[in-house]
């Protein structure tokens, strides 16, 4: 495959950094399975296409999905223009300061896709080509945009550095919705949207699955606090439907074992319907109509309810910032008329505050927490003084260690935006874009870290028990949830769980 | 879809190699499938922890929580990770013709 679009083009001037990307391309195809892009089998229900993919009608297909995205969202319209490519990004991104790689600079990336926009879209780009950076649309150019734009994490966190204000997180998600469009969609991404479609979870959990597994978890409950604690599946009456992530019911028991904890302690009717165990919504990764289609499961199944007041979303970070921050504009302003809708860490703070649920600080006396603000979370939802409350509430003092830099500036764990590849190349991939993190997590050596995020969760378990095993392999990582739910006074103290290994 | 060939039967796998079909699994095919998940010998206790996820696939349709795995099987974690290095959800899952876990693990 020739990628040597610089002689067939003529482009003109040679920038200084063309040779570095040429040398990053060409070994495109040899290197990251997950990074060379999949093309998927067909779009549907992503995007009815009647014709499977065709590299004849690429251009036409790139050129009429950028311009209905341009036309619908015009931040993008405002950040293909504004940038003034001062690199302030360039120190902010994980991404780059991982891999090494000049494409991974917020600001590069971006070019990637303003490209297409100069040439498509603007006048001077029509004219003048090159000249101006303007490029037509190739199937290897549209891998190369592939590659890089599905290394960033959607983090954020060089829009906070950015002087003209530009989000590339959201650039990253225009860009992959243009991707699905022309057939590029990376395959884990498409695999957990087949789940989705196909059970209403990422997991596929089927029902009877989902029921000998609560029963597990419930004789686990009765094992740890000696008392009968349910866990109740689609009762309709209940007045709370929580709504958790479908993680964990597989890899992060302990959350749902903290769930049920604090809901009986504090005496509240509540239930899990069976069709949403799901709060993510990879939608929005990558394409906004399946974010409004996935929200409106949710929205359906909560009025099915018919004593519910107040709808509880678990410990799921991207899921929380479609919600909060997607919902009323993607699905209408009337959705949260009917009912309350809160995070889980909200609730937290009402049942801790009002004295329903007493807690017991001394019990994590002589260890040392500290808290992962999952990108979402934070900079995405602004969840940041909340989880520092109600660890305040729970633990003693000395024992909360904050990592540096903190809050809306923390460090991207490198899972964000999903991905969490596990083919022995992607590996690699992973362990560099974490480097950040893990050198945090080194600095202040914490016995456990709180993560409020199922990515977060499974990404900072790597982190500490795959990618930099030899120096934080005793790293716990837990969710807020788990932790209270051991505070709570009615029930004994499972130290076993918080045995140093 | 590539595929892989078991005493001249034509298998359909996934991108990573997990088995399509859960139906089409028999103990050669886990046998080929160990040697691509660093097992080079399936061991009693492999069969063990192998049988237990074919059997409670077939009940349920999902790989049961690595903690039930591990409680059932009377192992603890580190065990799990000594008899398949790639881990539950993917060595052991694989070879036991399950489908490859999605979502967020």
């Amino acid at each position: 495959m020739n990628f040597d679009r610089n002689e067939e083009q003529g482009r003109f001037p040679q920038r200084w950094w063309e040779d570095e990307r040429l040398k990053t391309v060409q070994t495109m195809d040899k290197g990251d399975k997950h990074l060379v892009p999949f093309f998927a089998p067909k779009i549907y229900p992503l995007e009815p296409m009647d014709k499977p993919f065709d590299e004849t009608e690429l251009e036409s297909r790139f050129v009429s999905a950028f311009a209905r995205i341009l036309a619908e969202h015009r931040q993008l319209k405002v950040y293909m223009e504004s940038c003034v490519k001062c690199g302030a990004c360039m120190n902010a991104c994980h991404t780059y300061q991982g891999t090494g790689e000049l494409r991974n600079i917020p600001v590069m990336r971006a070019d990637l896709l303003r490209r297409y926009y100069k040439k498509y879209f603007t006048t001077q780009g029509a004219i003048l080509g090159p000249i101006v950076g303007a490029e037509k649309v190739t199937l290897e150019g549209l891998k190369e945009m592939y590659y890089y734009f599905y290394q960033c994490s959607q983090c954020r966190r060089c829009s906070y550095y950015c002087p003209m204000g530009i989000d590339t997180a959201e650039i990253t998600r225009y860009g992959r919705e243009i991707l699905i469009q022309c057939g590029f969609v990376s395959q884990f991404h498409w695999s957990v949207l087949t789940s989705m479609w196909k059970t209403g979870n990422h997991m596929v959990i089927t029902k009877p699955g989902l029921m000998d597994t609560v029963e597990f978890l419930e004789e686990e409950l009765k094992e740890e606090t000696g008392v009968d604690i349910k866990i109740p599946i689609d009762e309709w009456d209940a007045d709370l439907l929580y709504n958790p992530s479908s993680a964990d019911f597989f890899a992060y028991p302990d959350t749902m074992i903290g769930v049920a904890k604090v809901m009986h302690a504090a005496g509240i009717k509540w239930t899990i319907s069976s069709d949403i165990i799901e709060t993510g919504n990879f939608g929005l990764f990558l394409h906004e109509n399946t974010m409004r289609m996935l929200n409106k499961r949710l929205i359906d199944q909560t009025f099915k309810m018919k004593n519910c007041k107040e709808v509880v979303l678990g410990e799921c970070a991207h899921g929380w910032r479609t919600w909060k921050m997607m919902t009323k504009t993607i699905n209408g302003e009337w959705v949260d008329k009917k009912f309350h809708y809160v995070h889980l860490v909200h609730k937290l703070i009402e049942l801790i505050d009002s004295g329903i649920i007493k807690v017991d600080p001394s019990r994590y006396e002589g260890m040392k927490v500290t808290l992962h603000d999952s990108c979402n979370n934070s900079r995405g939802a602004g969840i940041i003084e909340e989880p520092r409350y109600v660890l305040s509430k729970i633990l003693p003092d000395g024992v909360f260690t904050e990592m540096t830099p903190n809050r809306e500036m923390n460090w991207c764990c490198g899972g964000g935006s999903g991905i969490l590849w596990d083919d022995p190349e992607s590996i690699n991939l992973r362990v560099k874009l974490s480097k950040n993190k893990a050198e945090q997590y080194m600095s202040v050596d914490p016995d456990i870290a709180v993560v409020i995020c199922s990515i977060g969760k499974a990404h900072n378990s790597f982190i500490v028990h795959e990618g930099y095993k030899k120096e934080l392999d005793h790293v716990k990582i837990k969710g807020l949830v788990d932790l209270v739910g051991d505070a709570i006074v009615d029930f004994p103290f499972p130290a076993g769980k918080y045995a140093k290994s | 879809m590539p595929f892989i060939d078991v005493n001249g039967e034509q298998l359909e796998v996934d991108e990573d190699g997990f088995l399509q079909d859960p139906e089409k699994w028999n103990e050669d095919v886990a046998k080929y499938l160990a040697k691509t998940e660093q097992v080079e010998e399936l061991t009693e206790e492999h069969w063990k922890m192998v049988n237990y996820l074919h059997d409670y696939f077939k009940k349920y349709q999902i790989a049961p929580m690595v903690r039930k795995l591990c409680k059932d099987n009377g192992m603890d974690l580190k065990k799990v990770y000594e008899l398949f290095p790639t881990g539950p959800a993917k060595g052991a899952c694989k070879i036991a013709g399950l489908p490859k876990p999605t979502g967020c693990v």
